[in-house]
């Protein structure tokens, strides 16, 4: 399991995937609205994930 | 994935070019369109003066280093200018960020309050009209960033507006048929007015995603919290369709504003007056006999 935390919410889950793509596919979100940061790290969408990954979904629109 | 240049892990993958970017590789490859931006529009010019526009979200603040950069290849003068609305909640929590990454880039800032100049906060003018908030925050806040930047014998007013945004004006001003906002260009405000400074918008063809991307990973000091108005506005639910368009068709964002920059020239020649008069209360300039600002304000 991947667990997925939200940045801008506080919000967390867990979740079955083998890379960044199919978390956005699974919860239907699109590429540009969120950067994915996998264990600290900024990654691509097509990056692989393992068991005991944490990746952090940072929000791309701010402000007004 | 690994970088397209050096096979380090990437961070980005630019979708328009088929590139995968690590850290300093994307690093460069922003500041490069970044400085090239600039120097091919002629936004600055040596010895210029310019006040830049400084909320403490990602794209001003990103705009303040690269133009802090941009001053060690050649000598303008530089001054910040921040617009307190008094949005309770958030805009403290902006203010913060700005001041700490200007301090630490050296770049000296001026603070206008709604409150000082207009004698009341955001929250108090919208306290029953929370869908009017955003235009009324939009029209208040270029009238001081205009006044402030004139003030200081600016000759630019540099925004951090990003793809996005512009993409997203050009659809909410079609969409709303307001054909004057529609066939204004960047150039507009300097064409029609001695009175207003000339904005430039050295941003305007970055990808919002890769201003955040270009923030995080140059650890700058931003918030990213979202103004509590901005669920009461149309842009929201126009950036989700450009969003949704971007992901099914890459460089929809780019071809919709670089399309709508080459009819801006005609757009511009069949709806803009040649010039415009001033407010009848406050001087500024404007095509109605009093501004939108005097209007909001009652005056």
């Amino acid at each position: 399991m991947i667990k997925v935390i939200f940045l801008r919410d506080k919000k967390s889950l867990e979740i079955e995937a083998e890379n960044v793509s199919e978390v956005f596919s699974k919860l239907s979100l699109l590429k540009e609205e969120y950067v994915a940061i996998k264990n600290g790290k900024i990654v691509c969408e097509d990056e692989s994930l393992s068991k005991g990954d944490t990746l952090e979904l940072f929000t791309v629109a701010s402000g007004g | 994935m690994k970088c397209s240049r050096c096979r380090k892990d990437a961070i980005y993958f630019q979708r328009q070019s088929g590139q995968y970017y690590c850290g300093d590789h994307f690093n460069t490859h922003f500041i490069k369109k970044f400085m090239r931006g600039v120097r091919e529009e002629q936004l600055i010019k040596k010895n210029e003066k310019v006040a830049v526009a400084v909320s403490g979200g990602k794209d001003s603040i990103t705009l303040a280093y690269l133009l802090k950069k941009l001053q060690q290849r050649y000598p303008f003068q530089m001054e910040a200018i921040i617009i307190d609305e008094g949005i309770s909640g958030y805009r403290n929590l902006t203010l913060d960020a700005a001041k700490a990454q200007l301090e630490m880039l050296e770049i000296s800032y001026h603070i206008e309050s709604f409150k000082d100049c207009f004698d009341r906060t955001l929250d108090s003018f919208e306290k029953n009209n929370k869908e009017n908030a955003c235009s009324t925050c939009g029209v208040l806040r270029r009238y001081l960033l205009n006044k402030k930047a004139r003030e200081l014998s600016c000759t630019k007013l540099a925004t951090g507006h990003n793809l996005d945004d512009e993409g997203q004006s050009v659809i909410m001003n079609l969409m709303r048929g307001d054909i004057i906002r529609f066939s204004r260009g960047q150039n507009y405000y300097k064409k029609i007015s001695d009175k207003f400074v000339e904005r430039i918008k050295p941003l305007r063809y970055f990808l919002e995603k890769e201003i955040v991307i270009f923030a995080l990973n140059n650890k700058l000091i931003f918030d990213s919290s979202e103004c509590p108005y901005a669920v009461y506005a149309m842009r929201g639910e126009v950036r989700k369709f450009l969003d949704r368009m971007e992901d099914l068709r890459p460089t929809t964002k780019y071809s919709l504003l670089s399309g709508y920059d080459k009819i801006l020239p005609t757009l511009n020649k069949c709806f803009i007056p040649e010039s415009i008069g001033a407010c009848k209360v406050c001087g500024e300039p404007t095509m109605d006999g009093v501004c939108m600002g005097c209007k909001i304000l009652g005056k």
